[in-house]
């Protein structure tokens, strides 16, 4: 610190040599002063401020390295000569793009959605479209989109295709962009040496990501990755790993599952013995269907369900949980398990029975609800559309009983495993039980078919035409809106878009209607604009 | 040009046809009527962007102009070159008389000063030489004491200071006195950067007893520095004029007492000079103009006068504005752009702020330091000051792009760049 510095921090009255120097010619300058100490030390600071800020430098040497550069081993600090230009190309620059930028229009039309939160939902729509129309963001929405992209995952996937070559490069320098690089990286391009590194030091998430690419390209590799760690992993970890082999999990898998099941952690026996269930030929499968074949009988058009009394240890290795949660008798919830382990389609095969005709049969039955549940579970499970199907509609019939045997949320569940046309006729049968369909709604792909939106709208009109306030129906509807504005097919948009006839009575729900309808027809509006100008 | 973010979005509702009638626009102006809680008349003049609505909002402009402009921009077919209606005619014939009366007030203060004027100007001078003469007992004493002792003074110990500054007639110092409040404990070398405050501040007010051995020139630094402002009118009788095509590189803006002051930069194309046009904001009341930043326009700026002339008025406009789409006529060295900092600071010791137009700039992010860097083509590099510069960084794509940045001898903060032929506004977060 120069003299001129300490001085003037301790003080020139606490001071007996009051030295004021700067070290730099401005002395020269400050010896000619005359006066009090206090003023020549401040005129002499002055003249030194300025001095400093007149000599002002560029730094040569930039610290650090930013991670391309230090990748490349290319040191940005070195620098030619003064007035030499550098001729090298420079390891920072992206490339040049194959995807053509989008229009001014486009591009206003796109901050928009970025900008504007009642827009947001669109933008996946707006991406589709930028991709098929081989497209690009623009430079100077890259930050936006990839900050918005970073919180909200749903508009990532969308968003990979139209980076263009700027977005990847850009989304190198951020660490909380990192995920676009992540998620570009095709399982062929895995470099083994990096990756292996990653699955040693990363972080759990980015070791994640690593590993269901690896597993997806190399399942056997993974495999014995995982085999190597395993005893070192957290259970966390164990279980999340273990989940992912469910990418291209084979018979293969068996002995280190098998290995896997006798964990100290229930959650990773679980996982095991779900995916051991899912290798139809393994040990445990088998011994699930045996001891399943115990638990239900079915002759002459009767049905007789025997859960077990205790629960033997061989059954409690094989995954079969021995606590039953509140409410919940274990006998029941010991053959709920079991159930969800045995595929569906065995019942059938083993009676000779439809699914419908054996759900039929349990109608009857004092343990109905448990093996509702557990075929429920074993039709999600083994991916059984004729099982959905035959559940589906036990399902609809449920109103006439007390208490219904499953939930709205699995229902949802089984609809989504129907195809589309079956979903929009299961749907279409609901209504005008706005409470029961609303919901199943989500079980649609958000692509609606023309059909159905044209039906959807005109129910919607009927229905707010009616103005049935106290249907106490409103609420489904208005939920029922918001996804309408972003499923309907364009080819509804102009059925959507003819003026509504709003009630005007009880003023609250006139004013419901209107702020649902003003969304729909907002969203519209832009999803129009979307298709006009981004081609 | 938007006051705030919500007006912007408020704004975008807006521009779209089905909310406006009886649209048009003419060579001097753009019109329309729009649909809000009545109907509003919005109109915009062209040359200056000015808009004028007959809503009642507070802000400026309001939704309702900027939904005009956003319209004609994006769906130009929808507003058709037309003749005037009769409420755009009698106004812009207002706008013209008011600008006509400006003029005659120009006119009339090249008149000499009035007795009376005489004497209130000497009372002020006596006023200022006192305050002055306090001040300068303050600084003695503040090294006498020792800065250390200053970490733990309240704010009030500065706006006590600042206050008599005020009182004195002198709101130049005062400001100065402000700005010092901030920098005890700011940062590890704040005793250094507090010392050099105090050290430029007693320079100043030597200077200003000793005014009569300066050059003209810096006379006139000097007693703006201090407090004695310049009448935008006396700027544009007397100033110097400069006529050229004028390009709106872009806008800071930084909080003063009771607001905001905002500062907007110019380039001269041809003069290659600087202009920076200051508006002040007060208790949240608008900016009075807004620029067309990004776009260039042939303008007369008049100069405050002084060694080194930087803020300026808009004398006369000429023609519309353009978007700016060519290079940036700029230095291409750090190494020039320094040379001319220093040559300026030989002039003007107190100049604080300076525009920076480098070509060939490539924007550099050490992740590490988390520091922001400005690269010339020479590999030279000056910090940029703290901040997210990802839209610059995008901008770029780690190629040579031209750069405008306003450098305060420590720092460069980023006005806009010239990228792949178009030029784009930087402002700080919600600004745009």
């Amino acid at each position: 610190m120069e003299r001129i510095v300490t001085t003037a921090i301790v003080g020139t009255g606490q001071i007996q040599l009051q030295e004021a120097s700067t070290g730099t010619p401005v002395d020269a300058l400050a010896a000619q002063l005359v006066g009090e100490q206090e003023r020549k030390l401040l005129l002499t600071a002055g003249a030194w401020s300025i001095y400093r800020r007149a000599g002002y430098c560029a730094r040569a040497n930039i610290d650090g390295f930013n991670p391309v550069q230090a990748l490349s081993g290319k040191d940005i600090g070195s620098r030619s000569h003064p007035g030499e230009k550098v001729h090298t190309p420079n390891p920072n620059e992206s490339s040049e793009d194959a995807l053509a930028p989008c229009s001014p229009r486009a591009t206003h039309l796109l901050s928009m959605l970025l900008l504007q939160h009642q827009y947001k939902p669109l933008l996946p729509e707006a991406l589709a479209r930028m991709q098929q129309a081989q497209l690009r963001i623009p430079h100077a929405l890259l930050p936006l989109v990839l900050t918005h992209s970073t919180q909200d995952k749903n508009a990532r996937a969308p968003l990979l295709p139209v980076l263009g070559k700027r977005g990847q490069w850009l989304s190198r320098f951020n660490p909380a962009w990192f995920w676009v690089t992540d998620s570009l990286k095709d399982a062929e391009d895995l470099q083994l040496d990096t990756a292996k590194i990653i699955w040693q030091e990363g972080t759990s998430e980015q070791r994640r990501a690593l590993f269901q690419r690896l597993r997806a390209a190399e399942p056997a590799r993974a495999r014995a990755w995982l085999m190597d760690v395993w005893p070192q992993e957290k259970a966390t970890n164990k279980g999340n790993f273990l989940a992912t082999l469910n990418i291209n999990l084979s018979a293969e898998d068996e002995p280190f599952l098998e290995q896997a099941l006798g964990d100290r952690s229930s959650s990773v026996r679980g996982t095991a013995a779900e995916l051991l269930a899912n290798i139809t030929t393994s040990a445990l499968s088998q011994r699930m269907r045996a001891r399943a074949e115990t638990l239900l009988n079915y002759t002459h058009g009767t049905l007789t369900v025997t859960p077990p009394h205790t629960l033997e240890l061989a059954w409690q290795k094989d995954g079969i949980v021995v606590e039953p949660p509140k409410h919940v008798g274990e006998r029941a919830f010991w053959l709920g398990q079991v159930l969800a382990k045995v595929p569906p389609q065995h019942w059938a095969q083993l009676f000779g029975v439809s699914p419908a005709q054996l759900i039929a049969a349990a109608k009857e039955n004092e343990w109905e609800a448990t093996l509702i549940a557990g075929w429920l579970h074993a039709t999600t499970l083994y991916k059984q559309q004729e099982w959905a199907q035959a559940l589906w509609e036990r399902w609809l019939q449920q109103s006439s009983d007390t208490p219904p045997p499953f939930d709205t949320s699995l229902a949802t569940q089984l609809l989504s495993m129907l195809p589309q046309q079956d979903i929009e006729n299961a749907i279409l049968q609901l209504t005008p039980n706005a409470a029961g369909w609303s919901p199943a709604l989500t079980a649609l792909p958000c692509a609606w078919s023309h059909q159905f939106g044209e039906r959807y709208l005109q129910l919607l009109r009927e229905y707010i035409r009616s103005s049935q306030a106290h249907s106490n129906q409103y609420y489904h509807w208005v939920q029922s809106v918001n996804l309408a504005a972003i499923a309907l097919s364009p080819s509804n948009f102009d059925l959507a878009l003819i003026p509504w006839e709003l009630p005007a009575s009880p003023a609250w729900y006139g004013k419901l209607c209107k702020e649902a309808i003003t969304t729909l027809t907002t969203l519209i509006e832009m999803r129009k604009r979307i298709i006009e100008e981004i081609n | 040009m938007a006051p705030d973010a919500s007006s912007v979005k408020a704004g975008q509702k807006l521009g779209l046809v089905k909310h406006w009638q009886n649209l048009g626009q003419s060579a001097e102006a753009l019109w329309g009527e729009c649909q809000g809680s009545a109907l509003y008349q919005v109109r915009v003049d062209l040359s200056t962007l000015s808009i004028q609505c007959s809503c009642p909002s507070r802000k400026q402009p309001c939704k309702h102009g900027l939904g005009l402009l956003l319209l004609t921009a994006n769906t130009p077919e929808a507003v058709p070159v037309s003749d005037p209606p009769e409420w755009i005619i009698s106004w812009l014939a207002k706008r013209a008389a008011v600008s006509k009366r400006k003029e005659t007030l120009k006119a009339k203060t090249n008149a000499e000063p009035s007795v009376s004027q005489t004497k209130t100007a000497e009372k002020r001078q006596a006023q200022v030489a006192a305050g002055i003469a306090r001040l300068d007992l303050w600084l003695n004493d503040l090294v006498r004491n020792g800065l250390g002792n200053l970490a733990s003074q309240p704010a009030t110990f500065w706006e006590q200071q600042a206050k008599q500054m005020v009182d004195a007639q002198a709101s130049g110092l005062a400001a100065r006195i402000r700005r010092m409040a901030a920098i005890p404990n700011a940062s590890p070398d704040w005793p250094e950067r507090l010392l050099s405050h105090c050290g430029e501040l007693a320079l100043l007010t030597h200077s200003y007893q000793h005014i009569d051995q300066l050059a003209p020139a810096l006379q006139e630094d000097v007693r703006q520095l201090v407090g004695w402002t310049r009448k935008e009118d006396e700027v544009l009788a007397t100033g110097e004029q400069v006529k050229d095509t004028w390009i709106f590189l872009g806008q800071a803006t930084e909080p003063i007492e009771r607001g905001n002051a905002q500062r907007t930069w110019l380039l001269g194309t041809q003069s290659k000079r600087p202009a920076l046009l200051l508006q002040f904001s007060i208790a949240g009341s608008s900016y009075p103009d807004h620029y067309p930043l990004g776009a260039r326009q042939q303008l007369e700026l008049a100069y405050w006068p002084g060694s080194a002339p930087q803020r300026a008025l808009i004398a006369t406009r000429h023609g519309s504005t353009t978007p700016q789409q060519t290079r940036l006529p700029g230095v291409s060295t750090f190494h020039a752009f320094l040379r001319d900092v220093t040559a300026i600071l030989a002039r003007q010791p107190w100049q604080e702020r300076f525009l920076c137009t480098l070509c060939d700039a490539i924007p550099q992010y050490d992740a590490a330091s988390n520091q922001w860097w400005l690269r010339d083509s020479e590999g030279l590099a000056l910090p940029l000051t703290q901040g997210e510069h990802w839209l610059l960084l995008s901008l770029s794509g780690g190629h040579p792009i031209d750069f405008a940045g306003e450098w305060n001898g420590e720092t460069l903060l980023p006005l806009g760049v010239l990228a792949d032929g178009a030029y784009h506004v930087l402002l700080k977060e919600e600004e745009a």
